[in-house]
């Protein structure tokens, strides 16, 4: 019993070097070597052998929580992927949409129109705009029609997109007329005093039309009838 | 360097065609310039091309909007051709009116309506 009161544990430098050897494999995670060099020292029943035991538990208790913690972390990585995966879609989902949402149809020589479906927001209004302008420019197109058959209701800043959307189309030189406008739209228009000076308004993209022809005809009609005053007074 | 913007006339019509960025002393001196011209060759009608003009601010609308008014108060007509979309839009975001002069496509349009229009 005199041993056992004995405060020191006497240890061979060896079995610590082993321990240490053992704690260094589990500092690079090398959880299986550590596990069977601290069980090999282990194997002498002595003071120092509870410690070792201790370290070997708690070496594998780590061991597994380092183990779940990759399953988890792999498992979030996967996640993440698909959600990444996902949001690309969306992304070239939307810029289909944006692209489906502006359909620009050259219905005549010069003339442009622009069927409107759905909801008008800002950001679709100011790229419903931008390519419209660009459209005509490029087209150099005289007459652009925005036909509004296909909605329903519009408020206040809907009113205000199209009122400045057809403003814009006057300042390159081109003439914005406004069709399909229906009886509730029509109505919030003039309770809320929009400001249609200079906006040309017809009932459908067939009026609008008509009357593009119409106009074109005056003009061929009006060049003629100038050629025609021109020679007779040079004869 | 005194920069100075010329104005080309075809038959009875002025033309200038702006190919630097408009900058509030030229735009004054092509004022000017060009009201000069018109009483001297009598012009029928102006027209300023401004294809090349990227930028367009609200003193510079303000000039336009005046040659356009003193244009026609002098019995011509005043074009603005070929305003880029960019610019359209601005303008129109900020509110202000090219109200005083008339807006052309192109040259060639331009000319079409100056020729209705005598």
């Amino acid at each position: 019993m005199s041993e056992s009161e004995d405060p020191h544990v006497v240890v061979t430098s060896e079995r610590l070097q082993s321990v240490i050897e053992a704690l260094s494999y589990a500092s690079v995670d090398e959880f299986e070597s550590c596990l069977s060099l601290l069980e090999r020292s282990g194997e002498l029943r002595d003071e120092f052998s509870e410690l070792e035991t201790a370290f070997s538990i708690f070496v594998r208790e780590l061991g597994e929580a380092k183990s779940e913690l990759n399953r988890t972390l792999a498992q979030q990585e996967a996640i993440n992927r698909e959600l990444e995966a996902k949001l690309e879609t969306i992304e070239v989902q939307q810029a289909a949409i944006r692209e489906l949402s502006t359909p620009i149809i050259e219905v005549w020589a010069s003339v442009l129109c622009l069927p409107v479906v759905g909801i008008v927001d800002s950001q679709r209004s100011a790229e419903m705009t931008e390519t419209l302008l660009e459209t005509i420019v490029s087209k150099q197109a005289r007459m652009a029609i925005v036909d509004i058959t296909g909605i329903d209701v519009m408020d206040t800043k809907t009113a205000d997109h199209f009122i400045k959307m057809a403003r814009a189309v006057r300042l390159l030189g081109a003439e914005c007329i406004i069709s399909g406008i229906n009886p509730g739209i029509a109505q919030t228009l003039t309770h809320i005093g929009v400001d249609l000076t200079g906006i040309r308004t017809l009932r459908s993209l067939r009026d609008a039309l008509q009357l593009y022809l119409r106009e074109t005809e005056q003009l061929v009609v009006h060049q003629h009838s100038q050629l025609a005053r021109k020679l007779s007074s040079e004869t | 360097m005194e920069q100075e913007l010329p104005i080309i006339q075809i038959r009875n019509c002025l033309l200038v065609s702006i190919q630097t960025e408009l900058h509030d002393r030229l735009a004054l001196d092509l004022q000017a310039s060009l009201m000069e011209r018109v009483r001297n060759v009598n012009a029928r009608g102006v027209i300023l091309d401004v294809s090349a003009v990227e930028v367009i601010d609200s003193y510079i609308t303000r000039i336009l909007n005046d040659i356009g008014k003193s244009v026609r108060f002098m019995g011509a007509e005043c074009f603005i051709v070929g305003i880029r979309p960019a610019v359209a839009m601005t303008l129109i975001e900020m509110g202000v009116e090219l109200d005083s002069v008339n807006t052309a496509l192109n040259l060639d349009l331009a000319l079409e309506r100056l020729e209705l229009l005598q």
